[in-house]
């Protein structure tokens, strides 16, 4: 993965010719841990200095068709609930058994997810872009909550290590990345990426 | 072309239930009763939790209203929008300019759009043309199915210069709109909207070729009427069966009552209790002529005989409407003047008004009673899709003895095909297909 010549931001899928890592923040803005996804890339665009496409998708459905347009990577950022703490990180390449398609089909409210997009890209003969999942470990989910702190200090350490998960994401065709990996919370560090 | 359904069913008990409708918005399901060929009980099962979106409302500031009101539906959430202020405005007397309200028409052919878009080729042609989803559809017909995505993303990028974002969008407000685009940002859509035309015509070309089963009900059509425009945001509401009324006069006609079997209220005729349809094909009907030149030349011109009592033709309604915004908008881009201000002054004072407008499923009334706060104090919505679910009941309970001789599964996806007619987005409603079928 090449890094892009202009960066540029986006507010939902308007593929941009050329993008080479497309940022794609899922989730309910108003369901507490939820909002994990939709929050990161807020943090992310005031940041201002990550070198790919942000997207912001409050509901995704057949628009996700449009978000694995012209586009080389597209790291989804989301809330997971596997059994583990509260704000931990899982960055898992896609597709993967470590997600399970329920999961990946609840990316919609009218039923329509990830695994449908990729299945409607596949029957069109489209390219599909090489997929990733940083999934962020929720505790609540109840409408109206605030975000619970270990997610909060989750995505601290999100936003501030971004250009790290980028660099690793860009290299990991070379390097042949294949498995997931696990961020305990409190591993500001990001250890190993 | 057309095909008959065939004769009654040998079997004493049928039972007919599909579980899930599927290819809907939102969750539902049928159940449907037989005795020696003669259909005894229909019920659209709705089981989608009931939203309560009236009752949320209560208290709030009459200006957070339509932003509360868009979240009802992901798919046409400018209908609510709409709806709402128009409501709005007129419990408090207030008279948007014409630059405001031919913005707010543009919105609205946005909507109509991308839904259209979306129902005509990722939900509806998958039954014409024999496949389970439109991922199946598009290993075969990737043109097509290429197209309708493109269609429907063109109605999200106008969504999402006017409304701040292509869902649930976040410009509107009663007395006009917190931001007006530039004419500039509306004019790179151009080229768009003029592909979009000869597109969505040959649309029209492709859908009215389709095989529909012969099945003609006596429906009574029900829908906005302007006297200069095709309906979309205001005048009155109007029936193939002779109504002619104010929008305000709406809940003494039409009745919304509680039926045991669904989270959704179910509408009615007040005076003799019959259903009625509305949507794409009662909006044709009853307004033909209002249709923009090239919509009505597709639709004069595509085989179709107007009006049309064939609800499996609603597809065929849903495209020549598809030409007509494409073509609205476009009218509307190349005349847009931006509004300055984009927002009339409103005195707050207590009040109470209604409204309706064509959501892309059909009429939407809203009523709202406000305080001299500028509080809600009281909120009726009535969606389209509840105002069609007697109506899909009684479609059901005529359709189903010409198809009884078929198997259980070729029953359940006739009733589904029948149902996905409508359109129907039980979200919206609640406040779709899972069939049984009992046959004795």
């Amino acid at each position: 993965m090449s890094k892009p010549a202009s960066p540029h931001q986006s507010e939902r899928g308007a593929a941009k010719a050329g993008a080479c890592l497309r940022v794609v923040g899922l989730g309910n803005p108003y369901a507490g841990d939820d909002s994990v996804g939709l929050e990161i890339v807020n943090r992310l665009r005031a940041r201002g200095d990550c070198e790919c496409e942000l997207l912001a998708l409050p509901q995704a459905g057949v628009e996700l068709v449009e978000a694995l347009e012209n586009v080389e990577a597209v790291l989804f950022i989301d809330a997971v609930s596997s059994g583990s703490p509260a704000g931990t990180l899982h960055l898992i390449p896609l597709p993967s058994a470590e997600v399970e398609p329920r999961v990946l089909v609840s990316l919609s409210s009218h039923g329509w997810g990830l695994a449908e997009t990729l299945d409607l890209m596949e029957s069109l003969g489209r390219p599909i872009p090489r997929l990733a999942l940083l999934g962020v470990e929720i505790g609540t989910v109840a409408p109206g909550a605030p975000r619970s702190p270990a997610v909060e200090a989750a995505m601290g350490t999100v936003v501030e290590r971004f250009p790290a998960v980028y660099a690793f994401l860009a290299a990991a065709e070379k390097t042949g990345w294949a498995g997931p990996l696990r961020f305990p919370p409190g591993d500001a560090s990001l250890a190993g990426l | 072309m057309t095909t008959s359904p065939t004769g009654p069913s040998p079997l004493p008990l049928r039972t007919v239930r599909v579980e899930n409708l599927s290819r809907v918005e939102g969750e539902g399901g049928l159940y449907a009763r037989v005795e020696n060929g003669v259909v005894r009980e229909v019920k659209l099962d709705i089981f989608e939790p009931p939203r309560f979106f009236e009752a949320f409302l209560r208290g709030r500031h009459f200006q957070e209203v339509p932003d509360i009101t868009a979240r009802i539906c992901g798919i046409c959430p400018v209908a609510y929008q709409m709806s709402s202020v128009h409501a709005i405005e007129a419990a408090m007397g207030v008279t948007i300019t014409p630059e405001i309200r031919a913005l707010r028409r543009l919105l609205y052919c946005a909507e109509w759009i991308e839904s259209h878009a979306l129902h005509i080729y990722l939900l509806q042609a998958p039954d014409f043309l024999g496949y389970d989803s439109a991922i199946a559809m598009a290993a075969d017909h990737p043109k097509e199915v290429e197209q309708g995505l493109r269609l429907k993303k063109v109605g999200n990028n106008l969504l999402e210069i006017l409304g701040g974002r292509a869902t649930h969008p976040v410009s509107v407000c009663v007395g006009g709109f917190y931001k007006a685009p530039r004419r500039a940002e509306l004019l790179k859509l151009r080229s768009d909207f003029e592909w979009g035309i000869e597109a969505s015509i040959a649309t029209v070309k492709l859908v009215s070729g389709l095989k529909f089963p012969n099945f003609n009900p006596d429906y009574e059509f029900v829908s906005l009427s302007h006297p200069d425009e095709y309906p979309m945001n205001e005048r009155r509401i109007v029936s193939s069966a002779g109504v002619d009324i104010e929008p305000a006069e709406f809940e003494r006609v039409f009745l919304e009552e509680h039926v045991e079997h669904s989270t959704a209220l179910h509408s009615k005729r007040a005076d003799n209790g019959k259903s009625y349809f509305v949507g794409p094909l009662a909006r044709i009907n009853l307004n033909f002529e209002k249709l923009m030149p090239r919509a009505k030349q597709a639709a004069k011109t595509c085989g179709i005989t107007w009006p049309s009592k064939n609800p499996f033709q609603g597809i065929v309604a849903r495209a020549v409407e598809l030409v007509h915004a494409y073509e609205e908008a476009l009218a509307l881009v190349d005349a847009y003047q931006q509004p300055v201000p984009s927002r009339v002054e409103i005195k707050v004072h207590a009040g109470e008004g209604s409204a309706a407008t064509e959501a892309p499923r059909g009429v939407l009334y809203h009523r709202y009673r406000i305080n001299d706060q500028g509080l809600v104090e009281f909120a009726k919505i009535v969606p389209p899709t509840a105002q069609n679910y007697r109506r899909m009941e009684d479609d059901l309970r005529l359709y189903l003895p010409g198809i009884l001789d078929r198997s259980e599964p070729e029953i359940a996806r006739a009733c589904e095909n029948l149902i996905r007619n409508y359109d129907p987005c039980i979200s919206c409603s609640t406040h779709f297909l899972k069939l049984k079928l009992d046959r004795e």
